[in-house]
């Protein structure tokens, strides 16, 4: 992979420095236990408290980097889960063909119509105690549909290159083709489809725990907005309740999106414009080269 | 040359069937869109079902707290759930639910009954359409603007357009939302937090009604307007950059074709599959601002679909969600329709000739 | 595309320029508009109270018999409509005299009320003894309506004249605390209008009702899914009576998504009284000088007036041990629950069932308490389950008793969206696991966990018993400890839903049921014992009966413990605040 923007290094350095928080972050800050009670309802931030408080007397900061570890793992697996079937779904329609891929794309075009919002609200009452992993299955099978459809059209596109006609005349099978002659190709945008399952995996996480319907008995940083709402520190002013949850889920969607943008543009020639821009300052001789090359 | 004399050999070939082929792929696209219907219609049928619990024991219980005693409850219970139809087998409850259907009934609420599901709608929908239909058409005018112009123009205009529209398309609406309430109508308080209008006031078209409702439209419309010009942005000047680095624009400038006519063509086909956005958007209009509507108190679908879910109110849910599939697949229908009108190559691929 | 060829399309950017002008002009206007508050018409909104924190959905009904219908015509709300024989007043536990003149027993087994001579419905016709009797005889014909249970303590209802109305009490059981708790509670019902509406509907509170005629200073004047909206009957009948009408012309509730948007609201001084849970509410007029107050203007706030409890399935393994039950008891820290669940709305919870402040605490025994009840104690809870029980704790840090019953997994639940109740299980989940208890907490919707409590579907739950009324504590023992008249597991129960059972009860029971001042004290000692050794239900914090604040900027006179010209209380006796308001004085 050549031509790593400056742009891929930010997003990339801002998720990584999300995920060490996350998972490593208990381990450096050894402040507080999860569960531990450092004060009363919505404290003030403090020496002890860097964040304040909780309505329940809980460290914020503590619950601050449990949660970012909890929507993070919801939010990969889910992301996996997602793109997995998603990309089974796709290749297979796309690849086949025919009344396959009117099936599979008619049943996908159904799932898409039905609002997903209402589907997990529905799945996650039905399920009454939630569990992380439960919850990250649940995000993964109502989000593969759009991942399908893109797909799709990658692998019909891929289906029609020469070296598929090659492999098949050599008699390769129907599976080993897929594995070995059509995933590979169409990596990169596998890449990109995930790392966008992942984004909108902990955006709907966070969307369900707001409504309460959340991981039970965990923290997550929806779930520290569900309280923050619940107890009304907007009104109150106690902003330390929702403001770094906030931030937190926003910068991670944004580093994601970030980073999806950017291997957009690595991969996609076309779409790499500053590198084209740093290099040369009048348009001119492209044209020229290209009519050379037409000739 | 070949690539040309292949294009005026297609659109001879095209001319001639070109209608009914037209007809033929609009005929197998509603055959479809159909299909997809009636299946949506059985699992918007079956959905409320999977909420544990049955709606009659909310009522009952309600009932039970003024001190009814045990077996006349259950003579209750046992008439409610008569009267509702709960005691029929699946199948027979679904044929019923379509049969109301094609009359165009979606019966009554249970938890709020007597009320219809079809008057509790009505009364919501407007606000949901209001407060949303505005957000994205101004959202899609003026994000498709901004990553058209950034497109065009590039430099730092352009990276900093991106990156901006991106930070505000990222974030989710809600957070948005609540970060935006907290500032603007309770630390500066300057917009009213909460409701469509100030209580007191009712439903009327008076030019006082119209600025107090305008006045609490501004704080959800622009936790929703932020979002959707963000992405807007950021698809319009992908598509746009995209199209800038192909053949026919280096083409076209070898030709001496003037900038502006360029800029035409490009930007038409960068528009493509923001019209399919937009048009998508619009479908899911009915269903979306769920959590936009429940931050600002408003009185729209989403909070009748989150209460109606909370209380196992099966016709409501299955009233709305349907009402959402309906709309979702006309807004792609009527997408597929439009892309087959205007992009000979739909038809062509859909031939068989690609 | 160099900047050279970048052509100067001005129309395009005057077309821009425009549209960036035009929004920002509206922008502007709109946030002129809000800023000098405009709305509703100035002088409509002086003669307007707004009410907030009783009506969460859309209006469909303003039907009595409807537990759902629209405030306030659901039983036992503001008698702005409709109206009660007497008003209870929380305070000294008087029946004030509303649509009836006083109650009399002339023996032990009968009651009499005396009705207003000049009561009168809205639409003229006279308030008389038959409209009293065919109210309460709707219990036996329609047997969903929400005083069912008159019946069970009364024998018949009888009018001996055109203002008289006789009850028979049941002489078996007799409890003329529990009828005239329903009399205070429910309201009367016009014979004349109902009678053929009865007689057509066997689902009496399915009925809409959505033209009300009642009894009550106020009639229906508009209602949409944002508000309802009364306005003052100037020929109300009580004026004669008590010399006034209320002062405000128009009373407005405004329909609320949740809690946080009717705060809100209130803060600006767009509701002027609310009975909603608001957290924190003494930072609004200390930190933002909002003139804004409660009945108390320090903690706690607001009157105790119920008690929220930790339900105790004593059918379940392991809580079926009394001895379990109050180890638990003692692990939790009720402090705790106190300041953060409560807000510092509640004194730390005693473990009596008798409420210490209020009418009630004439009954509290504050001896009998310290000496047989439990405070929070984890050292005093170890030494229970270790001690007596002989438990041992395994290497996951849960007791095992020695019959091998762990203490655990249970699950404690509450309905999502009752967020004191859910903080409060969330803090006692917290010590229960610290102490050696596996308890995880559980939100389910509120219809489902309903559901479950009333079945005995649960281990431990955070539900609500009697408040405080004309029958209480009575009533609150008999729901804790009473089993006489509760189903078995799977059927659906209306109090002590954990289906405790103890052979002294039922006598205390019927006992108390009759007696008054000391000797009712003696009996409610006695009961509280049983209680206390037992623990079938844990009381978590103290809960008003409503919760009571309100904001002086629009109207002042609001009733508080040093001018305490009404009760804190919106139903009741509550309606005499709403004749004492003044405008405030601009």
């Amino acid at each position: 992979m050549t031509r790593l923007t400056p742009r891929f290094h930010v997003a990339a350095g801002i998720v990584a420095a999300v995920l060490l928080f996350g998972l490593l972050g208990p381990l450096v800050f050894r402040g507080h236990a999860l569960g531990a009670v450092v004060g009363g309802l919505y404290d003030h931030p403090s020496g002890s408290a860097w964040l304040g408080t909780d309505n329940i007397g809980h460290d914020v900061f503590t619950n601050l980097m449990y949660g970012t570890r909890t929507s993070l793992t919801i939010g990969l697996v889910a992301g996996l889960f997602a793109t997995l079937i998603g990309v089974v779904v796709g290749t297979l329609a796309g690849y086949r063909g025919g009344a396959v891929e009117e099936a599979l794309m008619g049943v996908t075009n159904v799932i898409l119509a039905i609002p997903s919002i209402v589907v997990l609200i529905l799945i996650s009452i039905a399920l009454g105690t939630r569990s992380t992993l439960a919850m990250a299955v649940v995000l993964g099978v109502t989000s593969w549909p759009w991942t399908a459809r893109a797909v799709r059209a990658q692998a019909a596109s891929v289906r029609t290159r020469e070296h598929l006609d090659v492999a098949r005349l050599s008699g390769a099978g129907t599976f080993s083709l897929i594995c070995y002659d059509v995933v590979p190709y169409m990596l990169s945008y596998l890449c990109m489809a995930f790392v966008l399952q992942v984004s909108s995996a902990v955006l709907n996480e966070a969307a369900l725990s707001m409504l309460g319907l959340g991981p039970s008995g965990g923290v997550s940083l929806g779930i520290m907005l569900h309280w923050a709402l619940a107890w009304e520190s907007v009104r109150t002013g106690a902003w330390w309740a929702f403001v770094p949850p906030t931030v937190l889920l926003t910068l991670l969607a944004f580093a994601l999106l970030m980073l999806q943008s950017s291997l957009d543009e690595v991969f996609n020639p076309r779409l790499r414009r500053f590198v084209r821009r740093r290099r040369t300052t009048v348009a001119a001789p492209p044209p020229a080269v290209r009519k050379a090359e037409a000739a | 040359m070949a690539l040309t004399a292949d294009l005026t050999a297609g659109t001879a070939e095209a001319e001639a069937p070109a209608r009914s082929g037209l007809l033929r792929y609009l005929g197998r696209k509603a055959a479809w869109y159909l299909g997809a219907l009636l299946v949506a219609v059985l699992l918007n049928f079956l959905l409320p079902r999977l909420i544990p619990g049955n709606p009659v024991d909310a009522i009952v219980a309600g009932l039970g707290r003024g001190g009814v005693e045990g077996s006349q409850l259950h003579a209750i219970h046992a008439h409610y759930v008569h009267e509702f139809g709960l005691d029929k087998p699946l199948w027979q409850q679904f044929l019923v639910h379509l049969g109301h259907l094609v009359h165009g009934d979606l019966g009554t609420s249970f938890a709020q009954s007597p009320a219809s599901v079809s008057g509790l709608i009505a009364q919501a929908l407007p606000w949901s359409i209001a407060l949303q239909l505005p957000a994205i058409l101004i959202g899609w005018l003026v994000g498709n603007g901004l990553g058209a112009v950034a497109a065009y123009r590039g430099g730092w205009f352009d990276r900093g357009a991106f990156l901006g529209s991106l930070f505000t398309s990222s974030m989710p609406y809600y957070c948005l939302a609540i970060l935006l309430l907290y500032l603007l109508a309770v630390a500066v308080p300057v917009l009213p937090p909460t409701g469509g209008y100030s209580f007191g006031n009712s439903p009327e078209l008076s030019a006082d009604f119209v600025l107090d409702a305008l006045t609490h439209y501004w704080l959800p419309f622009l936790s929703l307007v932020l979002v959707f010009v963000g992405g807007q942005a950021v698809g319009m000047r992908s598509m746009a950059v995209y199209e800038l680095g192909s053949d026919y624009v280096n083409y076209g400038r070898g030709l001496g074709l003037r900038d502006r006519t360029i800029v035409r063509y490009i930007f038409r086909n960068a528009m493509l599959p923001q019209v399919t956005g937009l048009a998508l958007s619009i479908g899911t209009l009915v269903g979306g601002a769920l959590i936009t509507e429940i931050v600002f108190s408003y009185p729209g679908v989403g909070t009748l679909l989150f209460t109606a879910i909370s209380q196992n109110d099966y016709p409501v849910v299955a009233g709305l969600t349907l009402l959402i599939a309906v709309a979702v697949l006309v807004a792609n229908f009527c997408v597929e329709i439009a892309y087959g009108i205007i992009d000979p190559r739909i038809r062509a691929a859909s031939r068989g000739e690609r | 595309m160099t900047d050279e060829s970048v052509p100067r399309t001005s129309r395009r950017r005057f077309l821009t320029g425009v549209a960036l002008a035009g929004a920002g002009a509206g922008f502007g206007g709109t946030l002129l508009t809000g800023c000098t508050g405009t709305g509703a018409t100035g002088g409509k909104r002086a003669q307007t109270l707004f009410v907030a924190g009783f009506q969460w959905a859309p209006p469909t009904s303003f039907n009595p018999l409807n537990p759902n219908g629209c405030w306030p015509t659901a039983e036992d709300n503001m008698q702005l409509l409709y109206e009660s024989l007497f008003g209870f007043n929380l305070l000294d536990g008087k029946l004030e005299p509303h649509l009836a003149t006083g109650i009399a027993a002339p023996d032990a087994h009968t009651l009499t009320v005396s009705m207003q001579p000049k009561a009168a419905w809205h639409d003229g016709k006279p308030v008389t003894a038959d409209d009293v009797v065919f109210t309460f005889s709707l219990a036996r014909t329609h047997p969903e309506v929400p005083f069912a249970s008159f019946f069970q303590f009364a024998k018949s209802i009888t009018a001996t004249d055109a203002h008289t109305v006789t009850i028979a009490l049941d002489p078996a059981h007799p409890n003329p605390a529990m009828v005239k708790s329903l009399l205070a509670a429910n309201y009367v019902l016009p014979q004349h209008v109902w009678a053929p509406i009865a007689a057509k509907n066997k689902q009496i509170s399915q009925v809409p009702n959505m033209t009300p005629v009642g009894s009550g200073p106020y009639k229906l004047d508009k209602h949409s899914a944002a508000q309802v909206s009364y306005t003052r009957h100037d020929g109300y009948w009580g004026k004669a009576v008590r010399g006034k009408l209320p002062a405000p012309k128009y009373v407005v509730h405004p329909i609320f998504k949740d809690n946080a948007a009717g705060d809100l609201a209130f803060e600006r001084g767009e509701v002027d009284v609310m009975q909603q849970f608001t957290p924190q509410i003494w930072k609004m007029w200390q930190d933002k000088h909002e003139p804004i107050g409660t009945w108390y203007d320090t903690a706690p706030y607001q009157v105790p007036g119920s008690i929220p409890m930790l339900v105790c399935n004593t059918t379940r393994k392991g809580l079926s041990d009394p001895r379990v039950r109050r180890a638990l008891a003692y692990a939790i820290d009720y402090g705790r629950i106190a300041k953060t669940a409560m807000s510092q709305y509640s004194d730390p919870a005693k473990s009596s069932l008798i409420l210490p402040r209020g009418v009630e605490q004439q009954y509290f025994d504050a001896q009998n308490v310290a000496q047989h009840g439990w405070s929070y104690d984890p050292a005093k809870s170890r030494s229970i389950l270790e001690n007596e029980l002989h438990a041992r704790k395994g290497s996951d840090g849960v007791y095992r008793l020695p019959d091998g019953t762990r203490l655990g997994p249970w699950t404690a639940q509450t309905p999502t969206g009752w967020s004191d109740w859910q903080t409060a299980l969330q803090v006692v989940a917290e010590n229960a696991k610290a102490a050696g208890f596996d308890v995880a907490t559980k939100f389910p919707q509120a219809a489902q966990t309903t559901t479950a409590v009333q079945n005995g579907d649960f281990d431990l739950a955070c539900w609500y018993v009697a408040g405080v009324s004309p029958a209480s504590p009575w009533q609150r023992f008999r729901d804790v400890l009473d089993d006489r008249a509760v189903p078995k597991l799977g059927v659906s129960a209306f109090y002590n839903y954990g289906r405790f059972s103890n052979p002294h009860v039922p006598a205390l029971i019927d006992r108390a049921a009759t007696l008054t001042g000391a000797a009712a004290k003696a009996v409610y000692g006695q009961l509280d014992q049983i209680f206390m050794a037992n623990a079938p239900m844990i009381p978590l914090m103290y809960r008003p009966v409503d919760f009571y604040e309100f904001n002086h900027g629009t109207w002042t006179g609001f009733p508080t413990s040093r001018n305490p010209s009404g009760p804190p209380q919106f139903r009741g006796a509550g309606i005499d605040w709403l004749y004492d308001l003044k405008p405030a004085t601009s």
